[in-house]
């Protein structure tokens, strides 16, 4: 009988593997989060800038919301899944890559009426502490604009691991509003929004 | 703010004293500034907020004048003294240098040369153009100054040039109340203010368009015209037109210019 029984398991283990397999495949997300290798160890990521976005949306005239981006992206973060406080993450962003789809808007924009990017061509982010927030986190940090440097706290939410053969890859998306005017902005503040909503998409590549 | 200077001058005597002449239009556009961008910081944080000081330096030169006027070489030499500190203090917050290699040495150079050559000309221009003819001028390639600014990509800038211009306009009203005067005092600090408005523009904004700054310039030159042989027959009125003809129709051309490089034509 024993020799029986092994052979009776081993065929329903060998048949019912890839039937398990097939019907974990159908029921998952078409890119499965992968685990980090060390989950409880911070781990460090270089962001990839083609794949991480800054948006931004702002009031126009009261009527609507007009949307621009920052093309240059760059920076680097530690990731820790099990202890989110051990994360950080530096962010640098060229001011002169404003991208509202109108030249002469862009231009305005990097001028000395708003980003005056000749004096100060980055605007940065470095956090000073990340804590779990529900089953989001919690990231304050300086954020640096036009010369002038504010702690804030936004929220993020980690979007998923993934090793599909481009580099082990994590992601986060965040969203805050600033107030341009805390930052010396204040150009035609009746005309365009006080308040600019910022949506970003990190990406970044395991080192 | 120009014209209360001058006008509370005006109680004192018939003849319009150096200090009130050197410091009324720099303490107007200082007061246009405020109200526009809040107190200039000192030291001065962001280029702009240096453009007032550098006014109010060269008015402290131009007050200085009645020591000043019969040494020509220490005149020069103080404004020349100052052109290279303007230079400095404009490009200096600047994250990178606008100019690399020999450039960095020869343009800075060459600016100051010509602010210095601009100086010669309104030194020269106070001297020759009586009464109001001085400021006026003045006064009208300003306000062109505001619309080239505005087209680099400036609004506050152009905003600047529009106080600078009120307060020329201010100090040419006020200049009625006094007759034949001594406005050399004034030289210094006009010839700091437009070019240094002008370079603070080329140097922050990504529109600039040189030629109008270099035609802005000369403009005031212009005002010459109502020397010409034909007009000193003309009464003083048409004469007067003559003269801010002679130099709006170059700063107009300089303002057209701005327009016409501009990118699309706006948005």
């Amino acid at each position: 009988m024993k020799p029986r029984l092994f052979l009776l398991t081993v065929l329903c283990l060998g048949a019912g593997l890839p039937i398990g397999y097939v019907s974990l495949r159908a029921h998952a997300p078409e890119m499965p989060e992968v685990p980090a290798t060390a989950a409880s160890a911070a781990e460090s990521y270089d962001i990839d800038g083609v794949h991480s976005q800054v948006v931004f949306k702002a009031n126009h005239l009261g009527v609507s919301y007009n949307y621009g981006r920052f093309n240059d992206v760059s920076g680097k973060f530690t990731w820790d899944a099990a202890d989110p406080a051990k994360s950080s993450i530096e962010v640098t962003i060229k001011a002169e890559s404003i991208d509202t789809g109108n030249g002469d808007r862009d231009n305005h924009l990097r001028g000395p009426d708003f980003f005056d990017a000749k004096q100060f061509p980055t605007i940065s982010f470095k956090s000073t502490k990340v804590a779990k927030s529900g089953d989001g986190l919690k990231v304050t940090g300086d954020l640096s604009l036009h010369g002038k440097t504010k702690a804030i706290t936004v929220d993020a939410k980690h979007v998923g691991s993934n090793d599909a053969g481009f580099g082990y890859r994590t992601g986060f998306d965040v969203a805050f509003t600033v107030k341009r005017s805390e930052y010396g902005m204040s150009e035609m503040l009746e005309m365009l929004g006080d308040e600019v909503m910022v949506m970003v998409g990190i990406e970044g590549v395991r080192k | 703010m120009a014209a209360a200077i001058l006008a509370a001058a005006r109680l004192r005597g018939p003849r319009a004293p150096s200090w009130a002449v050197a410091c009324a239009v720099p303490m107007g556009y200082t007061a246009g500034f405020v109200a526009i961008s809040g107190w200039p910081a000192f030291p001065p944080g962001m280029a702009e907020q240096v453009v007032p000081w550098l006014g109010l330096a060269g008015g402290l030169l131009g007050a200085g004048y009645p020591l000043l006027q019969p040494r020509p070489l220490a005149r020069r030499g103080a404004f020349a003294a100052l052109a290279v500190l303007a230079l400095w203090l404009l490009q200096r917050k600047l994250y990178e240098s606008p100019w690399s290699g020999a450039a960095a040495v020869l343009v800075p150079l060459l600016l100051a040369a010509a602010a210095c050559a601009h100086f010669w000309l309104v030194e020269e221009l106070a001297r020759r153009l009586p009464g109001v003819t001085f400021p006026l001028p003045h006064a009208v390639v300003a306000a062109a100054a505001a619309p080239v600014l505005f087209l680099a990509g400036s609004l506050s800038f152009a905003r600047h040039a529009g106080a600078l211009s009120a307060s020329l306009l201010g100090f040419a009203a006020a200049g009625t109340l006094f007759g034949p005067s001594f406005w050399r005092p004034a030289a210094p600090a006009l010839a700091l203010l437009l070019p240094s408005l002008l370079l603070t523009g080329y140097l922050r904004t990504y529109e600039f368009s040189a030629a109008s700054g270099f035609l802005l310039l000369l403009a005031p030159a212009g005002a010459l015209a109502g020397d010409l042989a034909f007009a000193r027959a003309l009464h003083p009125l048409p004469r007067l037109l003559l003269r801010i003809g002679g130099a709006g129709v170059p700063a107009a051309v300089a303002a057209g210019l701005a327009r016409m490089s501009a990118s699309s034509g706006g948005y």
